[in-house]
């Protein structure tokens, strides 16, 4: 419509083409001609009863895509806003957390934390090879040794990783990541960029023993841009009702109590839920 | 439709491609940049890039030439990288077609490889039902 209503902007012409277009980039992805024909209806009202069934349906399938009986959150936004939303939920400016240089979107995650004001300890990587397990463990536990005084957490509340690295086509191993923290007996979160691979490469969101999955609807869930989804552990939902940041769009809390009814504390993206 | 397929069969469906992308990637002379194969990943293939051709040069040329959208290089890896998604819906045939478009991509915008990279894909999926 947008486009309709305005003068038309100069770009190359386009040759006319026949068949289909080769969408073959890692994400946003082809969306199934059943789900866009699901989603060409009418817009429901977001208050109503048939959203609330809509809803109730989709909470109860999301936690199996992330292997979670716990809580999914489901935001209007992209998985940038679902980043954010882990980190203001859980940590507060100051707070020291552990990234690695996976490429160039653990470089984003890691710009993202440092404008909320956490300390980043960050790993540098060649953009070839995933998260370092024996690193993990060997700065967890350096953490914890010059922390004296400080609780067995040490000062690192989070290691935040990405999953799958869109930019490389790299997978860190998360199982190993998991382990190589619990070898050091650290009690920091951790935080998994899931944007990538959810619904297309193995995750387990509880058997792993991750405390926020961070992913997206335009990747494996084969939508269209426009849902930021965060699968949250008991542990993080504890630091959430203990602190994090100001907050209210990106609120877990708030998106929780109205989920519990079938509803959204705001607007959501209806359309994308059909 | 994820339930309807089941995730253990997504998941083992995107092994599966990602393998044909990389035994394809292989053949034709080029390197794969993920340079731990226990790390490699199953929704996307990033390729280097031979030293002296431009990546984005041969990712216009597909674009023109087949009407196939192929990753961007990053960052730094502008230019010097390309990247093949092999996410979503997606099937054999789709996949082939994919890699049938990069390896005439690759002779039009001049880069030196080998051919038979599709054929290594289509052999390796003829003979595979499942990984």
């Amino acid at each position: 419509m947008l486009r309709a209503m305005q003068p038309a902007v100069k770009t190359p012409p386009v040759a006319p083409r026949s068949g289909r277009h080769f969408l073959q980039i890692p994400g946003p992805t082809n969306v199934p001609d059943r789900i866009l024909r699901a989603m060409d209806r009418p817009t429901i009202d977001h208050r109503g009863p048939e959203f609330a069934r809509l809803t109730a349906e989709i909470f109860a399938g999301i936690g199996q895509v992330f292997g979670t009986p716990g809580p999914v959150i489901i935001f209007p936004s992209s998985g940038t806003g679902a980043w954010e939303a882990a980190i203001v939920n859980t940590l507060k400016p100051g707070d020291r957390v552990l990234m690695f240089e996976t490429g160039h979107f653990a470089m984003l995650w890691k710009k993202l934390a440092e404008r909320f004001g956490l300390a980043v300890d960050f790993v540098a990587g060649d953009w070839r090879h995933g998260v370092d397990p024996e690193v993990v463990e060997s700065r967890l536990a350096e953490d914890r040794r010059s922390s004296p005084g400080a609780s067995a957490d040490g000062a690192i509340k989070a290691v935040m990783v990405v999953h799958n690295e869109t930019s490389t086509g790299v997978t860190s191993r998360i199982p190993l990541i998991r382990r190589a923290i619990d070898r050091a007996q650290h009690g920091a979160l951790l935080m998994v960029d899931v944007i990538s691979s959810l619904a297309s490469i193995d995750y387990r969101h509880a058997e792993w023993g991750v405390d926020v999955s961070v992913g997206c609807s335009q990747k494996g869930l084969m939508l269209p841009p426009g849902l930021g989804l965060n699968a949250i552990s008991d542990k993080a939902l504890a630091a959430a009702k203990q602190g994090g940041m100001p907050r209210s769009y990106w609120d877990w809390e708030d998106m929780r109590r109205n989920n519990a009814s079938g509803f959204f504390p705001y607007t959501p993206a209806t359309n994308l839920l059909y | 439709m994820l339930r309807e397929q089941g995730l253990a069969a997504v998941f083992a469906r995107h092994a599966r491609h990602a393998e044909a992308t990389r035994r394809a990637v292989r053949a034709w002379g080029l390197e794969i940049l993920c340079a731990d194969p226990a790390e490699y990943s199953n929704v996307l293939t990033a390729v280097v890039m031979p030293a002296g051709h431009d990546a984005d040069t041969f990712r216009a040329a597909v674009l023109s030439r087949f009407d196939m959208s192929l990753g961007v290089g990053l960052a730094k890896l502008a230019g010097k990288a390309f990247r093949i998604g092999h996410v979503g819906d997606l099937n054999d045939l789709t996949l082939v077609g994919t890699l049938a478009g990069v390896e005439m991509g690759l002779t039009v915008a001049g880069v030196p490889h080998r051919p038979g990279g599709t054929q290594e894909a289509l052999t390796f999926l003829s003979g595979n039902s499942q990984l």
